[in-house]
């Protein structure tokens, strides 16, 4: 009896380590090649909105805001503050520290097609752990802004 | 036995094989010359020699971006004799200049013949003039329209400047090179050539280098392409920029597919004022001293940066008969391909290996 359950084990063993491996070779090759293509655009999203509150503009080296971020009159500054010379873009995020919204810090690259979250606050900070990225959303939660790509047919306009 | 040995020979293959360093692309972007973004894809072995390219790159940038403005001084210890800033405030001076700049103005006057002076460097007094009017932040109309008074004064001016044939002298003695704008108020202006010009050594040096994938892109209107890593057949797919765009979803008009060549686009559409309903742009006709209306845009193919930066401006002034004329005499010997977005809306082509496929929302 013992030596079948020895067995029954030893295959269980087996199968999750099969399973793990499966898994975890998916992951990289969802990573490595889901985006593989060079993002022409990226859009950054605010909230609930389907529009983009800034778009990243790859191709013509430019970045467009489309509207003001909607936020409470206590708060002084006005959103997004695009710095072209840092090649930032920041957002008022959702999480609070002491009662205050924390500031969402978005470093692009034209070069590297990329996007990055530089600084934000939240319990485990995912979104900024992700790193750069050339194509895989990136999710800030629980501030909730989140960076998607778009990828067209062009590598360059002129 | 033979089954240890076998493993250790894989395993040793295997450790070999992934110790082997596979070319990679390396990105780098300059901010700092010619007012523009400048960015540069390339293979390279390694890291360090991606590093070399860098660096040998933003030091041919770095020089003509300091030899070629007309806006700053020479810093201070650059080395440099003139630059374009200094050649300017020393009208009627036999100056002695670096032989890189000498071989810059040199090809830019070649170009003025080879365009019966469509294409002219010494006309910087009317573009500065034009450009103020344009952008300049406190009284300039960028994407607006000129005042009548404003646009009358300004044609005033403009009447007022009597353009005057062959100022620049160019001369070498014993290895030295020198320069005399025999004028007394003629200023020269590079904005024309000098990015194409300093694209077109950067491509040249890579090619040195034995460098087969690569691009340069040297702001929104001009690249320089060797292959590209990523497609099928080395191929980039390049769209050309809608002047007339109205939506976010109309921002191109059409597509081609190239390698191994440089691309340039001439337009009025990223900086211009209006007249009449009219556009004013930089790229001002020594013709008339004034921006011409022929076209929106004018993409241009060929092989050379420098010199398709110089001929997309003098084509840009010239109507479509004096073009097509020129075309006829010219475009085998030099193997330019052209698009024209024409000022009415309609596209005309001269290509003759590019594929071009319009948006089929046009």
């Amino acid at each position: 009896m013992d030596a079948k359950k020895s067995v029954q084990n030893k295959r269980d063993w087996i199968l999750a380590t099969l399973l793990f491996v499966l898994l975890g070779g998916l992951f990289i090759a969802f990573r490595l090649f889901a985006f593989a293509d060079e993002a022409s655009l990226a859009h950054v999203y605010y909230g609930n909105s389907d529009e983009p509150i800034v778009t990243i503009d790859f191709i013509n080296y430019r970045v467009i805001s489309n509207y003001d971020q909607n936020v409470p009159s206590e708060y002084d500054d006005i959103y997004p503050v695009i710095n072209e010379g840092q090649q930032t873009i920041t957002l008022l995020g959702d999480y609070e520290i002491n009662g205050e919204r924390q500031i969402v810090v978005i470093r692009y690259d034209y070069g590297r097609k990329s996007v990055e979250i530089i600084q934000e606050q939240s319990p485990n900070n995912i979104c900024s752990r992700e790193g750069e990225s050339t194509g895989w959303p990136l999710i800030c939660l629980p501030n909730r802004i989140r960076v998607e790509f778009e990828t067209n047919d062009e590598d360059f306009t002129v | 036995m033979k089954k240890l040995l076998t493993l250790i020979f894989l395993l040793t293959t295997l450790i070999g094989l992934s110790a082997c360093q596979k070319p990679e692309t390396y990105t780098f972007s300059f901010f700092d010359y010619m007012d523009t973004y400048i960015s540069i894809n390339v293979m390279a072995d390694s890291e360090n020699q991606a590093n070399e390219f860098k660096s040998e790159i933003e030091s041919i940038y770095q020089m003509y971006h300091v030899l070629s403005t007309g806006y700053e001084n020479l810093p201070a210890n650059s080395g440099y004799l003139q630059n374009i800033y200094t050649i300017n405030q020393q009208n009627n001076i036999k100056l002695e200049i670096d032989e890189p700049l000498y071989d810059l103005i040199f090809e830019a006057e070649r170009l003025r013949e080879l365009t019966d002076g469509y294409f002219d460097i010494s006309m910087g007094e009317v573009v500065s003039i034009w450009k103020t009017v344009i952008l300049d932040e406190e009284s300039g109309y960028l994407f607006q329209e000129i005042p009548t008074n404003v646009f009358e004064s300004i044609m005033t001016q403009i009447n007022a400047i009597v353009l005057e044939q062959d100022v620049i002298e160019l001369t070498e003695e014993s290895g030295k090179f020198y320069i005399q704008v025999k004028s007394t108020h003629a200023k020269l202006d590079l904005g024309a050539i000098a990015k194409g010009y300093a694209t077109q050594r950067v491509y040249e040096y890579l090619r040195e280098q034995n460098v087969e994938y690569f691009s340069i892109s040297a702001g929104s209107s001009s690249i320089a392409l060797g292959q590209n890593p990523n497609r099928e057949g080395g191929v980039y797919n390049v769209s050309l920029a809608n002047p007339v765009r109205t939506t976010a979803t109309d921002r191109t008009y059409g597509m081609i597919y190239v390698k191994d060549i440089s691309v340039t686009t001439s337009g009025n559409y990223e900086q211009y004022a209006l007249y009449n309903s009219l556009r004013y742009h930089h790229i001002i006709s020594p013709m008339t001293k004034t921006p011409a209306h022929y076209y929106h845009t004018l993409t241009i193919l060929g092989d050379d940066a420098g010199v398709l930066d110089a001929i997309s401006t003098a084509l840009f002034s010239m109507s479509p008969e004096i073009m097509n004329a020129w075309l006829l005499e010219h475009q085998t010997e030099y193997q330019f391909e052209i698009i024209r977005y024409n000022y009415d809306g309609t596209i005309t082509t001269n290509l003759t290996s590019t594929v071009f496929e319009e948006n089929e929302e046009n």
